[in-house]
């Protein structure tokens, strides 16, 4: 049922943009990724509302009255938070059930680009079963042209430059550079007030995620098949823009004399 | 950091690693490579080369000793004490027919090796899939080379003075053997993803197109005939006096007149029939996607069918008197059945 509801269709859209633009795997990767990450905005809008509304939630006199009133009697807390949530008419699941959704969406795309490279005779034949041949040619598309640029999308991605014994992984750079530098812009405010001479926690595992993340994607991109890197730049990217489309940018972020700042409502 | 902090970020983490490794899918997999001549069976599978008996399936060798991050699934060419094979590690390796020890290895492909190489004569030809045919000495140097636009996934033929070669870049390109510089070239309107087959100056070859072509090698590949078949030709046609058999992609096993093009017979496998044909005493033998053997009469009448628990992608082959069925997915590597379809020795690979 996966294969039939989410690789097969995406396989297909895939390919489909690939021979409107002329065959050329990376820019159809690109596209696709712009496709359903707009097809799925109206999720992420979703999600970050609903994580502001219970961020705002958090700081509301009621809210924090209600725990100062009963903080030793967890039942009754909850239950007179939940009251309130009512009351706020706020979705406590508003802001994670879009990322659940998203989920597998971004699962059966990634599974896509790469089932599309088909690099060996088996993944071929599993390919050519799931195309539609009522709207794609197998015969005409097949194989792809996987060569862009210096890179084969098929292969780890490396820059060979006369001289130098070593490949130099581009593609694993900016993949690492472009996470990064999502992260940090996209820095979300503290979800917890911060207590006095105790640094944010929250703020701090952020802070590690901006660390850790642009390290596994980046060994990501320097192992797999770079049409697999394309999209993660592609991905970080389009993330940016959505995010600052959104009101949810800060630049200053970048600025390395400032401490990271919650990102401002507009 | 509390712990929930640090467990939260375990999980992240956790969920990233499992979430690469599961939409992944394994980096590198196809079905077992084989070569079989009248008393051994060498086969390609994962992470080895295996010579076996082919009179009981006993273990000759296995390359190499210890599995490590190679995969072999291109299968190897054997001939005058030597054995070709190439692996996923871009590594195409030359071993002692005898004892399976690595005589040389070369490394100069920017990727995997998938199709058979050929031996003619001293010269060993090694289709990549970057596109290039490189043709080597017995020791493993480098002759000459040969680009083309695509992947190279099948083997290519030779009559010992013209190399024929097919590329994924739709097209059959002919060789000289001893310079590699091209003579020809021809665009068969799809990719070639089985070796053809050379007779009496013919080339039959199929296509990813699902088209059967039978081309003049003596005028420059000039086409004889085409015919369409249903579903997409991965294997080398056999021929038997003047008759073809090919399975195709379709679920469908053909007899086809050699010198018209012309369907004698077509009968329904019951689902896809990719790896080559064996003709086999009386009957020609198909393997097919839902693991059935089937035997067909050179009429077109039915034989025997046995069934096996797997995938029989490789095709079928013939050894002495038993019929060598690879399997991929199965309770065993190897199936091998006698003429009648009983049963015979079967082989595994010990973990």
């Amino acid at each position: 049922m996966w294969d039939t509801l989410i690789i097969a269709p995406f396989i297909n859209a895939l390919l489909f943009i690939y021979q409107l633009v002329g065959q050329n795997f990376a820019v159809a990767i690109i596209l696709f990724t712009i496709l359903i990450r707009l097809l799925t905005h109206p999720l992420m809008v979703k999600q970050i509302k609903g994580a502001q509304a219970m961020q705002e939630l958090q700081k509301d006199p009621r809210y924090l009255e209600l725990q100062k009133k009963y903080a030793n009697d967890k039942q009754k807390l909850q239950a007179e938070q939940a009251k309130l949530i009512q009351e706020l008419k706020i979705n406590p699941f508003s802001s994670c059930l879009p990322t659940l959704i998203q989920f597998p969406i971004i699962i059966g795309l990634y599974q896509a680009i790469t089932q599309t490279m088909a690099s060996a005779p088996l993944q071929m034949l599993n390919l050519t079963k799931h195309i539609y041949p009522a709207v794609l040619s197998a015969a005409d598309l097949l194989p792809l042209n996987s060569r862009w640029l210096w890179m084969d999308l098929g292969q780890p991605e490396r820059l060979t430059i006369p001289g130098l014994s070593f490949g130099i992984p581009v593609l694993a750079l900016i993949v690492m550079a472009t996470t990064f530098l999502q992260g940090k812009l996209s820095m979300p405010a503290s979800t917890t007030p911060a207590e006095k001479g105790k640094p944010d926690q929250g703020q701090m595992m952020t802070s590690m995620m901006n660390i850790y993340m642009p390290i596994f994607m980046g060994w990501l991109a320097l192992t797999l098949a770079s049409g697999l890197a394309i999209y993660f730049v592609a991905s970080n990217l389009i993330g940016i823009v959505q995010y600052a489309a959104l009101g949810r940018i800060n630049w200053k972020n970048l600025l390395p004399s400032r401490k990271s700042q919650p990102v401002s409502r507009k | 950091m509390n712990s929930k902090k640090i467990l939260s970020l375990i999980s992240l983490l956790t969920a990233a690693v499992l979430l690469a490794g599961c939409a992944a899918g394994p980096l590198v997999s196809s079905w077992p490579g084989v070569y079989v001549d009248e008393n051994t069976v060498y086969i390609a599978n994962a992470g080895q080369v295996a010579a076996l008996r082919s009179a009981d399936g006993g273990l000759i060798w296995s390359y190499p000793a210890e599995k490590g991050n190679r995969y072999f699934y291109a299968p190897p060419a054997v001939g005058d004490g030597l054995v070709v094979a190439g692996d996923f590690a871009k590594t195409l390796t030359g071993l002692d027919s005898a004892n399976g020890n690595e005589k040389w290895s070369f490394k100069e492909s920017k990727d995997n090796w998938i199709a058979a190489p050929l031996l003619v004569g001293d010269v060993v030809l090694a289709p990549s899939a970057d596109h290039i045919l490189y043709a080597l000495d017995r020791n493993g140097n480098k002759l000459w080379t040969l680009e083309t636009g695509k992947a190279l996934w099948s083997q290519p033929v030779s009559d010992g003075e013209t190399v024929y070669l097919g590329s994924m870049d739709h097209k059959m390109y002919a060789a000289d053997l001893k310079t590699g510089r091209e003579l020809w070239s021809v665009d068969l309107g799809g990719a070639v993803l089985g070796s053809p087959l050379l007779v009496d100056g013919r080339l039959y070859v199929g296509t990813l197109a699902g088209e059967l072509l039978a081309l003049d090698t003596q005028n420059k590949g000039a086409e004889l005939w085409k015919i369409q078949l249903d579903g997409a030709l991965w294997a080398t046609p056999v021929i038997h006096e003047d008759a073809l058999f090919i399975g195709s992609q379709g679920g469908k096993v053909y007899r086809i007149n050699a010198q018209s093009g012309a369907v004698e017979w077509e009968k329904d496998a019951g689902s896809p029939v990719v790896g080559i044909a064996a003709v086999v005493a009386d009957k020609v033998v198909f393997g097919t996607e839902a693991g059935q053997v089937l035997t067909y009469n050179f009429d077109g009448t039915a034989g025997w069918t046995h069934t096996i628990n797997g995938k029989l992608y490789s095709g079928i082959f013939a050894s002495g008197d038993r019929i060598i069925v690879p399997v991929m997915g199965g309770d065993q590597l190897i199936q091998t059945l006698m003429a009648d379809g009983s049963a015979s020795w079967s082989y595994t690979p010990a973990k």
